[in-house]
């Protein structure tokens, strides 16, 4: 059932925040760029560059999405096999890191590898830094999707065949093949796209122009060359492709129902079926599981406490990040809200603002005039980077909210509407209160999304470093052990908001009564 | 007073209209009666205009309330009172709070202060001994207690039309006719027109005014009031 409500909310928040803070300085800027354009600067040179680095883009794209898919399967049926404990430390890591992608896999990765003196090639260093962190994220997908199959009737399948004769193996197997075959294909278009628009990880680890993708090239571009043709080229290079890649993503879009509720009503079954052979079974765990094993503990053998002018930066920097988590997490939260409370059918095709990226939008940004005094006030920049980044994050945010919002039972909406309540106030007090727990997540990816960011704060809060900043220009400069510390304090940080917002129900719960009731 | 004139009213996982004709007079309340899943709730719930889960569209049934056309109110503009089969209260607010919560939005009522709200809120508790119930979550109710605050939160803001759905199916035989006087009584004190839909015959002895038969297939689909 669709929320029916005022359709003047969700209209004016597109206007404001869609359209001012993202379509108006795309085309102002793009116009700009045209206009400056010195044409001279697009030579042959740069065309070749451009396209080894969209033939680059595109290679670690597709073998890191191959690579985590492969990842996910094998960790998923793995902790699908072997209890709730590994599921639910699965997914707690998993979704941490794969929104902290930045410095969690670059820091990590180097670590390792710098560690252990091997001398690969940025490639092999970008893309098992990509299929690492999102295969985790895969295989959570995978492992819970197995597990609903499981509680929503798979059980009884599984022992109906085995009574025709198949063997547990075949049975699992044949029953389960769909549903994980649905959750790859949901996956890897996403994945690939995520890679090839991957910023930070590339940045870092692909040590310089030579290895990059066109995102990171755009970004040089604007920081060294300031070429206006050449910004104007790599930005409609990179929304284009990105665009295309976000159409397979919404033909793909029928996510089937599945809510955590619904794994709860069932409760938990004591024993699941044995999908993967004794001998295969080992050779997963020791693939998966034993490079994630030496990569963490090279990064905690790495890890030091800094003194000195360092720690003074970090303890600077948590305030900054902070500020720019919590604002990017409450901008969402609103944001999304409001788009919702607006006509739904918008919803679809808006995902398509969602293939504009970070450093996209900062490039138009720059061309944007801003008054001196507010820019090079810190409580300014910070603001409009956290609306910035909460507005990119909308189009994905507000889509699935606004899933789950459907999925409510129309019970009280029905029985609201019969007692005179109108449809604006129903969504305020019904709709949002009853998928308390959804918003709840979603203000926690945002927070932890905007603690990972490097991109827009590169660009935007070079004087304002975030934690994941810092943490990057440690590494640029080899300090490793500061580096690994700052990453720490991210998690820490992540970690923290975790627990406050999901631990502390009982107080939430207290003053969401006040809201309602009020 | 209700009046339908030739009124469609399209119900879900139903390939024709039902066609209604008749009028329901003010004070007075019919019956409906039919078999299980024959879409009496449906109907009830196109007469109130609310959404349904299987449509996102709703075709909105014409009809006249108090002299006024169907077409031109949203279902929280309709002075209808409506009592769910299963009850429908809000499960986040307690027994008092779901009285409340259509005084808040309903005139005259929304004026009142919050004092007057309660002492109404209470006193129709009162009536049908659930007092001691008033600061009760709605978790803790039984089936009968939960279906006659359901049926005091439709009547408890006078509404003109009153669309009762199976509401004394979980009661007792004494609670039964204890909800029936009371019921007749409000009926003729706010001059509401009534919609009872009902399985037996002891639901509506008594206390209803007309019993209409819900149309069979070979009647074309009409129900006459």
């Amino acid at each position: 059932m669709e929320p029916v409500i005022q359709k003047k909310t969700g209209g004016l928040v597109l206007l404001l925040f869609v359209f001012v803070a993202l379509i108006i300085p795309l085309i102002f800027s793009t116009l700009s760029y045209a206009f400056a354009g010195d044409l001279e600067s697009l030579s042959n040179i740069f065309f070749r560059i451009l396209l080894r680095s969209l033939g680059f883009g595109f290679a670690q794209a597709a073998v890191s999405a191959v690579l985590a898919c492969s990842i996910g399967l094998c960790v998923g049926i793995i902790v699908f096999e072997n209890g709730s404990f590994l599921k639910s430390l699965l997914g707690i890591s998993s979704h941490i890191l794969f929104v902290l992608p930045g410095t969690a896999i670059s820091l990590l990765t180097i670590a390792a590898f710098k560690n252990m003196q091997l001398d690969l090639p940025p490639f092999v260093y970008i893309v098992a830094a990509h299929a690492l962190w999102s295969g985790l994220f895969v295989a959570h997908k995978i492992s819970s999707r197995l597990q609903q199959e499981i509680e929503s009737g798979g059980n009884s399948k599984i022992a109906l065949l085995m009574n025709s004769g198949a063997t547990t193996k075949q049975a699992a197997f044949h029953i389960l093949k769909s549903p994980v075959l649905f959750e790859l294909r949901q996956w890897f278009p996403l994945i690939l796209s995520w890679s090839f628009s991957s910023f930070s990880t590339v940045l870092l680890l692909g040590r310089g122009p030579e290895h990059s993708t066109p995102e990171v090239l755009l970004y040089f571009t604007i920081l060294n060359d300031l070429s206006p043709a050449r910004i104007l080229i790599l930005m409609i290079i990179n929304f284009l492709v990105q665009f295309l890649l976000f159409r397979k993503f919404i033909c793909s879009e029928s996510t089937p129902a599945y809510t955590n509720r619904s794994l709860k009503s069932h409760g938990h079954l004591k024993k699941h079926p044995q999908i993967l052979s004794r001998h295969f079974r080992w050779l997963a765990w020791l693939a998966c599981l034993a490079p994630l094993y030496l990569i963490m503990r090279q990064f905690l053998f790495a890890v030091e406490i800094p003194s000195g002018d360092s720690l003074v930066l970090i303890v600077a920097s948590i305030k900054y990040s902070l500020g720019y988590a919590v604002l990017t997490s409450l901008f969402v939260v609103l944001i999304s809200l409001g788009i919702i409370a607006s006509s739904t059918q918008l919803r679809g095709k808006f995902i398509l603002l969602y293939a504009i990226s970070p450093t996209l939008l900062a490039a138009a940004w720059i061309k944007i005039p801003i008054d001196d005094y507010l820019w090079n006030n810190f409580a300014g920049s910070l603001f409009l980077c956290s609306l910035l980044l909460a507005v990119l994050q909308t189009p994905l945010a507000s889509l699935w909210l606004g899933q789950e919002i459907k999925r409510i039972s129309l019970a009280p909406v029905q029985s609201a509407f019969s007692l005179g309540m109108p449809p604006s106030k129903a969504f305020w007090q019904l709709y949002v209160p009853a998928c308390f727990d959804n918003i709840k997540k979603l203000a926690f990816f945002a927070f932890v999304f905007a603690l990972g960011e490097v991109a827009l704060a590169s660009i935007w809060m070079t004087q304002w470093p975030n934690l994941a900043l810092l943490s990057r220009k440690f590494s640029e400069n080899y300090a490793f052990s500061s580096s690994s510390f700052v990453f720490c304090l991210n998690l820490l940080l992540a970690l923290a908001f975790y627990a406050l917002l999901f631990e502390s129900s009982s107080a939430i719960r207290k003053l969401r009564r006040i809201f309602v009731n009020s | 007073m209700i009046e339908f004139r030739n009124t469609k009213i399209y119900l879900p996982h139903h390939a024709e209209a039902i066609l209604v004709r008749g009028l329901i007079a003010d004070g007075e309340s019919v019956a409906i009666r039919g078999p299980s899943g024959c879409g009496k709730s449906s109907f009830l719930n196109a007469i109130a205009l609310l959404p349904s889960e299987n449509s996102g569209e709703v075709q909105r049934p014409e009809y006249l309330i108090g002299g006024s056309s169907s077409a031109n109110l949203d279902a929280w503009e309709l002075s209808c009172g409506y009592s769910f089969q299963d009850s429908h209260l809000l499960s986040h607010l307690s027994v008092l709070e779901n009285l409340l919560f259509p005084l808040k939005y309903r005139e005259p009522f929304k004026h009142w202060s919050l004092e007057l709200k309660k002492d109404r809120a209470l006193s129709f508790l009162n009536e049908l001994g659930l007092s001691h119930l008033a600061e009760h979550r709605v978790e803790s109710l039984s089936g009968g207690e939960a279906q006659r605050v359901s049926l005091l939160r439709a009547c408890i803001y006078d509404p003109k039309l009153l669309l009762l759905d199976e509401s004394l199916s979980a009661l007792d035989k004494e609670s039964k006719e204890r909800v029936k006087k009371w019921l007749k009584k409000h009926i003729i004190r706010t001059q509401a027109s009534c919609l009872f839909v009902a399985h037996s015959d002891e639901d509506c002895d008594g206390w209803v005014d007309r019993q209409v038969e819900w149309p069979l297939q070979n009647s074309n689909g009409t129900l006459h009031f």
